[in-house]
């Protein structure tokens, strides 16, 4: 795989796509897992396809569309969290299936030959490009910039949303800036993982950091090392096995959680009985 | 007790209160729209003896205060004026829109008429220090004690770099030894007890400097100790001229520290001295059929089955 990575193009561009991926996705996941959005994060996932089936139909960038899908999805959901009323589990439901039927209707619409739409779903590393790598690139950078300078906001938002906005803080600045956060960083990880299996990546690598650490700074660290570690061997194990990497990289990180879930139990259970 | 439950059931069907209770509503309602409230109903000041009176000057103004969810009405019609140095309970049957009237002061309910006026007006709001219901705060959120206690400094606006500072420390710690749980400073929030975490939420809202301090149940979750304790320390912060707006259904609270009740039943039923007498009993119809259920002292019950006959007329 060395020889790969020294040879060809598209590997070099796989390795850093799962680097990026993997840092992006270690701090998205740690927002959407605190703000208890995971359900959320699937669902604008989903609607994203439709965005995707647009963009094909209309000859522009499946993933602009998807882009926009997802951000107008991401805003119609929590909009109604705050409101009450409408069951948001509903809503989600409701845009996840609704997504996916639309995406599947505007492909149907178009003349000729249907594109082949496995990558969008199930995402395939192999097949990013230098401009995928831009955007990721922009994306992560401004996720660490975001994190790193409002860190106390952004904590304060977390741990209290009422308690905060009555202390004046703008909580709906920083809800909306962390929803468009979340929905673009859903996009960029459809090259990676794809849609169905984006809510992994969104949730297991903070499930893992939970487990390790009660600060909330060092859990976005072992978020992002985890999830890099899950993107980069499942990157492997796709190259060497010839399974499209979306599949690898879910694989490992469940493992991974699972052992990580037994080791604590087991570990707590000694120190019970001494 | 049936003959009351008879009362209560007649109470939510109409969605208001039985002939007497109405009137008394309409009675006082008025009276404290037009004198500022509980002025009229100090009766010789021998009860609050060493509380010093509380101002004239109003802190919140709720006016005509009318708030829906969804197509239902929460809370309609609420007038009340609470002044500097007050300490106000405001107690009432589940539902009957305690929180909801807390979380309009506080500026978090969306869909509501009339006003509501906190220390004059806009932004009065960051004057509150607000200890939530117990069970709304996420105690698993991975952030130590002493860090959600500094959460309160974060303050107005947005904040690049706003990382703490060792003052900030200093000055969150002198909180926490205000609440009695300095020692617990580094643990974590999900390491603490019901009383302790009760403390932490406290601890918290004090860190916001603020004029008015708001607590929703503050004793549903704690040991009676640490209740005896949060009691002393809310008595004591009102005797330092701090207003207090209390939720409870704890009427230990009401017949301590408490100057002014409201009584809060969709409509405010009541409001004014806890005193609990016979006179003040039957003012109250409509509104105490927590304090049946909560088990209250003979007197007051047997005063309250009196009335039951004239409410059952």
């Amino acid at each position: 795989m060395i020889d790969a990575i020294l040879n060809y193009e598209f590997m070099q561009n796989a390795l850093i796509a799962s680097l990026l991926a993997g840092i992006l996705s270690g701090i998205v996941s740690i927002i959407t897992v605190e703000k208890k959005l995971t359900m959320m994060s699937g669902g604008i996932a989903h609607t994203a396809y439709g965005g995707v089936g647009l963009g094909y139909l209309l000859g522009i960038e499946p993933l602009i569309g998807a882009a926009v899908f997802s951000v107008g999805a991401s805003f119609g959901i929590g909009y109604l969290r705050k409101r009450g009323g409408a069951s948001v589990d509903i809503i989600i439901s409701m845009l996840w299936a609704l997504g996916m039927a639309a995406g599947v209707a505007f492909i149907a619409l178009m003349p000729g030959y249907p594109p082949d739409l496995n990558s969008y779903l199930f995402g395939n590393i192999l097949t990013t490009t230098k401009v995928d790598i831009i955007t990721m690139a922009l994306l992560t950078a401004l996720a660490v910039l975001l994190v790193i300078v409002f860190f106390g906001d952004i904590r304060a938002y977390l741990f209290d949303e009422s308690f905060s906005a009555i202390n004046g803080l703008y909580v709906r600045v920083i809800e909306y800036s962390l929803l468009v956060l979340i929905s673009l960083s859903v996009v960029v990880l459809l090259r990676v993982v794809g849609i169905v299996l984006v809510i992994a990546l969104l949730s297991i690598p903070a499930a893992c950091s939970a487990l390790l650490s009660q600060n909330l700074r060092n859990r976005m660290i072992i978020s992002s090392t985890f999830s890099t570690l899950f993107c980069v061997v499942g990157l492997t194990l796709s190259f060497y096995a010839d399974i499209p990497s979306g599949a690898t990289i879910i694989f490992v990180a469940s493992l991974v959680y699972l052992a990580l879930l037994a080791y604590k139990s087991i570990s707590e259970k000694i120190i019970k009985r001494d | 007790m049936e003959k009351h439950s008879a009362c209560e059931h007649e109470i939510h069907k109409t969605h208001g209160f039985c002939d007497e209770c109405e009137g008394c509503h309409g009675e006082h309602g008025h009276d404290h729209s037009v004198h500022g409230g509980g002025i009229a109903h100090v009766h010789g000041g021998h009860v609050h003896i060493h509380y010093p009176e509380p101002s004239t000057e109003k802190v919140i103004e709720v006016k005509g205060l009318t708030v829906y969810y969804k197509n239902t009405v929460a809370i309609e019609d609420i007038t009340l004026d609470v002044h500097r140095g007050e300490f106000l309970a405001i107690i009432g049957p589940n539902g009957g829109g305690k929180t909801t009237l807390l979380k309009a002061i506080l500026g978090l309910c969306e869909k509501h008429t009339g006003t509501v006026k906190v220390l004059g007006g806009n932004g009065g709001r960051e004057k509150i220090g607000y200890v939530p219901q117990f069970s709304s705060v996420d105690r698993k959120f991975p952030i130590s004690v002493i860090e959600a206690v500094m959460c309160a400094f974060v303050g107005h606006g947005i904040h690049p770099f706003g990382y703490f500072k060792k003052a900030d420390r200093e000055r969150a710690i002198e909180f926490l030894k205000r609440v009695g749980i300095e020692a617990l400073a580094k643990r974590q929030l999900s390491e603490l007890s019901g009383g302790e975490f009760q403390r932490l939420l406290i601890a918290r809202a004090l860190a916001v400097s603020p004029e008015i301090l708001i607590l929703d149940e503050p004793t549903a979750s704690v040991d009676p100790a640490s209740r005896a304790s949060i009691y002393s320390l809310l008595d004591s912060l009102n005797r330092e001229g701090m207003t207090i707006i209390l939720v409870t259904h704890d009427l230990l609270a009401v017949s301590s520290a408490v100057g002014r009740i409201a009584c809060l039943n969709r409509r405010l039923a009541y409001h004014g001295e806890p005193r609990l007498t016979e006179e003040v009993c039957n003012e109250m119809y409509g509104c105490p059929i927590d304090l049946i259920a909560h088990g209250i002292p003979h007197r007051i019950l047997g005063e309250h089955s009196h009335g039951e006959g004239e409410c059952n007329d």
